[in-house]
Formats: structure tokens, sequence, C-alpha cells
């Protein structure tokens, strides 16, 4: 298969050194009442064959995260203050625009929430993966484009893929217009993909199609995914690890099923049980009191604490260092005893 | 028996797709919605579920009269409303009001929060005193701070502009309130708020819900009664609770299967595995709309379309595996499921 061979060439250039490591990353917004701490102090990591699921509520800092990866924020307002950013080897912060263009689309791909406004309307879809795969692999015969197309689509599930070739993106279902930009995506072998939310604008049964696709991709090309979702339901049907965001910092990170049936982190916990799964008609849903601090003006404590049941008078006062649990978990809170492993 | 609300009876609407610029050729027709029935009763929630382009949120626009249907009826309280003149049916707008899922394009960026939930009132001719009195108050209903009536929208959060949205559709006391995908562009913290602050005012004005949402688990907590819907057709109907435990309909099943949960079921992989193109697939005239996805699709599926009949008390099945001969049953086809 083409799409294979290429894969391994790309990974032969690359350093040994594969996958995404983002470490001690702050990044500021300068605004007119001061820089609003969007990012602060994250550390992550995507290995290869790994699907990293990074979740929080708007505003948690996820998406500057998942943009910066690409060093796709816009500076200014936004503002790199410390920390690094490595991509197969490759140091994301200290490249020109021109070194990123060439890093863009294949080191390392995004995929957005927003399927139709990744296609250009005016473009079929044949056209705008020619455009695609004359930009990444320039040189390529108008036959072996075709068969590029042909693999990428078949890939992801259109069996009818000469139709859809056709087609303009209006004409396409979103959870097709998805699927196609997933394979438009993949067709540039990426040695990482960012997705941002990729399901959230579909229904369940094409969320699950997708879904799908994302973990068969990650299986046959060890291809590692950074995937970026408020949804837990997402988290657990295919993620590897979680690392749980609220208010720019890291709050909790740790296998999935570790992270998610024994959570440690007050945040996290609240989370999980404010998601309407088997609850009784008349319960009344938990909710978590008060709304997000401001992050121009950041609590000098832990920044849940002024949300958290459990808060103590340290917890206001002295900001909680991201401890480990165990040998692939960590948490930052001060309530949580080592020597018990318990909140 | 008391009287239902709101009755739609056997509602028909087609959309044609066109090509040319001047000289129109009909290309393809779409049934969004096809022969559609059902109630609303006094001071009940019913949840309207389904896919997208299932024609849930067409049915709630229809019933509003924001939609003219091709045929059928709309009854609100003895009266049929598709019938009625423009002038009388403003009466029956301040019985029904609408809440949309996108909380912040539903309200006017250049009007202070104050005028919009007053708005309603001042339409139906209240002194702007009263209206804006009236506004205070339902903020405080709402659960945000009545004193920041004179900002703007772009002030507030998502899940304060959905409050918002919330408190002037509540302005003229309406007696149905329908609330399409009303959480869906929500967190997850904030819509646990939101749901309960529906559930709160329920309880206390007694309104009755039309819930449109594509998210089965959110419909169950909310509604008592489940119209689930596929290609414009009603497949199943019954209480909240029993279909989510025992879908009746291979549909129901399958996209019930889809939904992810935390507690990691796989079926979601094998259904997925399973959901080839149906959606790309040109929809056949004849017979079942869910025929060419089902499992359980026989020689009669590809022929006739099966009629929403009821199978037990509260539970109604589009489906050929029921009919009187077989006396097939929803836990009929869970066991089958089972047996897999």
């Amino acid at each position: 298969m083409a799409n294979k061979q290429s894969t391994a060439q790309t990974n032969q250039a690359e350093s040994n050194s594969s996958g995404l490591e983002i470490s001690n990353l702050k990044i500021w917004f300068d605004t007119p009442s001061g820089p609003l701490r969007a990012v602060d102090n994250v550390s992550l990591s995507v290995n290869k064959g790994e699907i990293v699921a990074l979740v929080g509520e708007s505003g948690s800092g996820k998406s500057v995260t998942s943009l910066a990866a690409l060093k796709l924020i816009n500076t200014p307002p936004g503002r790199f203050v410390s920390g690094s950013i490595t991509l197969n080897g490759q140091n994301i912060l200290a490249m020109t625009e021109q070194e990123l263009e060439s890093v863009r689309g294949t080191s390392a791909a995004m995929l957005f929430q927003n399927p139709r406004g990744s296609l250009d309307p005016s473009f079929t879809i044949q056209e705008a993966f020619q455009e695609t795969l004359s930009r990444h692999q320039p040189g390529l015969s108008p036959k072996e484009c075709r068969e590029y197309i042909e693999t990428g689509l078949r890939q992801v599930g259109f069996n009818d893929w000469e139709r859809v070739a056709a087609s303009y993106p209006h004409q396409l279902s979103g959870g097709m217009c998805q699927r196609v930009a997933l394979a438009i995506t993949f067709a540039c072998n990426p040695d990482l993909l960012i997705a941002d939310e990729p399901t959230t604008a579909l229904d369940v049964g094409i969320q699950a199609k997708v879904l799908f696709l994302l973990r068969k991709l990650n299986i046959e090309h060890d291809l590692p995914i950074l995937l970026i979702t408020h949804d837990f339901g997402v988290v657990r049907a295919i993620a590897h690890r979680v690392v749980v965001m609220y208010a720019g910092h890291i709050q909790e990170e740790g296998p999935v099923d570790a992270v998610l049936c024994n959570p440690q982190h007050p945040y996290t916990r609240s989370l999980i049980k404010s998601v309407p799964d088997d609850v009784g008609n008349d319960d009344v849903l938990y909710q978590i009191p008060g709304t997000p601090p401001d992050l121009v003006n950041p609590p000098a404590g832990c920044r849940f604490a002024d949300r958290c049941e459990l808060a103590v008078k340290r917890c206001r006062e002295e900001l909680p260092e991201l401890r480990a649990l165990a040998e692939d978990r960590t948490a930052r809170c001060h309530l949580i005893d080592l020597s018990e492993n318990k909140v | 028996m008391t009287q239902p609300l709101l009755s739609a009876r056997n509602i028909h609407l087609t959309y044609s797709t066109t090509t040319g610029l001047i000289r129109k050729k009909n290309v393809a027709t779409t049934k969004a919605v096809d022969g559609v029935s059902f109630d609303i009763y006094p001071g009940e929630t019913v949840g309207l579920v389904g896919g997208s382009g299932s024609g849930k949120s067409t049915l709630a626009r229809i019933i509003t009269r924001l939609i003219e249907p091709d045929s059928g009826e709309v009854w609100f309280d003895g009266e049929l409303i598709t019938e009625i003149s423009p002038d009388r049916m403003r009466l029956y707008r301040r019985d029904i009001q609408v809440v949309f899922q996108d909380p912040l394009h539903s309200l006017n960026p250049r009007r202070t929060i104050g005028e919009s939930i007053a708005r309603p009132l001042l339409n139906f001719s209240t002194p702007k005193k009263v209206a804006l009195a009236k506004a205070r108050e339902l903020m405080e209903v709402v659960g945000l701070n009545p004193d920041s009536v004179s900002r703007y929208p772009h002030e507030f959060s998502g899940g304060q502009c959905q409050r918002i949205a919330i408190a002037r559709a509540l302005a003229l006391e309406p007696r149905l309130l329908i609330l399409d995908e009303p959480v869906s562009a929500l967190d997850v913290s904030v819509q646990a708020q939101i749901l309960n602050l529906l559930k709160e005012l329920q309880k206390r004005f007694g309104i009755a819900f039309l819930f449109v949402s594509h998210d089965l688990g959110i419909v169950r907590y909310m509604c008592d009664r489940t119209l689930v819907m596929y290609r414009g057709q009603i497949m199943e109907s019954g209480m909240s609770d029993d279909i989510h435990d025992l879908p009746g309909h291979p549909f129901t099943r399958n996209f019930i299967d889809t939904i992810l949960t935390m507690d990691g079921g796989a079926r979601w992989l094998e259904v997925a595995s399973r959901i080839e193109d149906v959606e790309g697939t040109q929809m056949t005239t004849e017979g079942c709309v869910f025929q060419a996805a089902c499992t359980h699709a026989m020689p009669q599926c590809r022929v006739t379309t099966p009629e929403l009949r009821s199978v037990d008390d509260s539970r109604s099945v589009a489906c050929h595996l029921y009919n009187e001969e077989t006396g097939f049953s929803p836990s009929d086809l869970n066991s089958k499921y089972q047996g897999e």
C-alpha cells in the first residue's frame, strides 16, 4: 500500500524519539487588564501508538495546549512564556514560520471539530485531496494521486469512493465530511494526529463510526493521537491515558480505566458525577457550584479550591504540586494522602 | 383521561432539492417528516430523540408553525392551529415558547439582556415598566443576578446565556415549552445546572416540555415519555425508562448501543463497524426506512412500511417483527441480542 511505504520513509528521516513531548509549557495572552494565564506549567507526552485524551471544560486551556503543539497560537496576543515542545525530537518553539510549514500536516496533523468548516465549499473532495497531496507529496502523477484518493477514502469506509470524490462538501453529511477530513489528514502520513473535539458536532451513530476509524488508524499504523474532548464516554471508548485540565493547570493524569473508575482529584470526581448516566428520574443531578476562576488574577492556592467541597485553608493559600500517586498517575491536590492513596 | 394540550396528527413535510438557476429541476425529495402523530398532555415532559437529519427539529418547528407542513393537523387546547389566521395564531404564541440550541445566537447582541427578556411582554402590550420589573423577577427565577439586567449577551458564559433564553421563554407564562437541544452546546458541568433548573421550573410552574435531543441519556433523565425518530418517522414511543432498558425497535437498539458510557461497554465498536454508509445511500421508497441497516430485516420489510402499533400498555413500535400473529415483545428482541 502506497500509504504504508511513505510512512516508513518519513519515519526513517526522523530521529528515534517519536511522539509529542510538552514540558512546563506556559502560554499567556495579553489582555488590557493584564496577562491571562491560559496554560500554566503543563507537561504531557504522547508516545508512539498511544491515544491520550485531554479533558476539560471550555476555558480550561485544552485547546490552547493542542494548538500550541503546532505553534498555531497568534503571537501577540499570545505569548510563549516558558517551556518546550518537542515533536519527533524537533524543537517546535525554535522553528521559523517556514520550517513550521513543513512540519504541519506532515509531522503532525490536526482534525477539527467542525468538519464542514475544514473543507472549502467551492472545491470537490477530489480537488481538496489533490491540493493537500501536491503540498505534501509534490511530484505525484495524476494516476498515483487517484490511487491515494482511493486508498484514503476506502480507509475511512467509503466503498463508493468515486461518488464521494466527485461531491462538494455540502452534498455530504456532517459525519461524511468529518471522515473525508480524516482521510485527507491521513493522506499526508502524519506522525501524530491532534484531534480537537472531532465528534462533538456529530450524532451518536456517526460519532461511533469516526471513533472506530481513529482507533483503527491508531492500531494499524501505530499512530499517536492527542484527543481533545469534554466527553468522558469518548475518553473511555478509545483513549489509553487521560489528562484532566482545569483553569490552565493539569489536575490529574493517568490510565483511563484507573482515572475514570477511581478518580483522585475532587475536580475529576465532580466532573464524572455531573454526567447524567444512570441517574433516577427524581434525583437532582450533581452540579459543581460556582464558576471557574479569572485567569488574569488567578487565586494563590489551588485553582479549584473555591468550587471544591473538601477545600481547607491550605488549599486557598498554597498551590499544590502535581504529585505522583503511583507509577503512572499524578494529581494536583493537597488532600490526597499518598500513604493511603485516597482523598 | 385528561385532554391533550397538543395533538399532532399525520404530519407530512417534504423538502425538494432543485438544480438550475432559472428553470428549477427537482433532483431529489427528502421526506423530513413522514406521517407523524403524537400527543402532549398538560405538565408532562415528552422527549423527541433521533440522529441528525431524523426530522426532530423540523417537527418541533412545525408544531410552533415556524414551518408550515405539507399536510396534517396540529391541535392546541382543542383548536386546530394549523388552519387559523396569523392574527389568531399570535395568541397561541404566548402559550408555546421555544428555547434553541445555541444560546449566544438566539439572543440579540445589541439588546441588553433585560430588554431581551422583556421583549415578549412588550410584544403583548405590557407597559414597559411592568415588563422590566418582570424581567428582573425572571432573572432571579433562573438563577441570575437581577442587577445585571443592563449587561449584554457577550458578557455572559454559554450556560448563563441559556438561562437568559429560558427566562425569556418563561416571560409569557407558556403552557408548552419546546426545548430544541437546550444543553448540547454546553459543558458537562453547566449542562447539569441547566437540566436541574428546567426540572425545578417544571415542578414550580407545571409547564409541559417537548425536549428535543440526540442524547438518550439526558432524555431518559428529563422525560416521562420518549418518541424515537428516524428519517422522518416515529420508530418507537413509550415510557423513557422502558425504552432505555428494553428498546423494542431494532433502530432504538442500535441507537442505544452506540451511546458511549463511562462504564465502557464495547458494543459500540461492533455497531460502528456495521454502520456502513447508510447515511449516504439514497432512501428506498418502499418498505421500512431502517431496512438497509437492520439486522432483522425480512422480505416483508422491503415491501411494506410498518405501521406504528401498540405492543403493550404504553409502548408503540413501527416494526414488522411485532404483529398479532407473532406476539413478539420488546423483551424478545433483547433476548435475541443477548443470545448473539
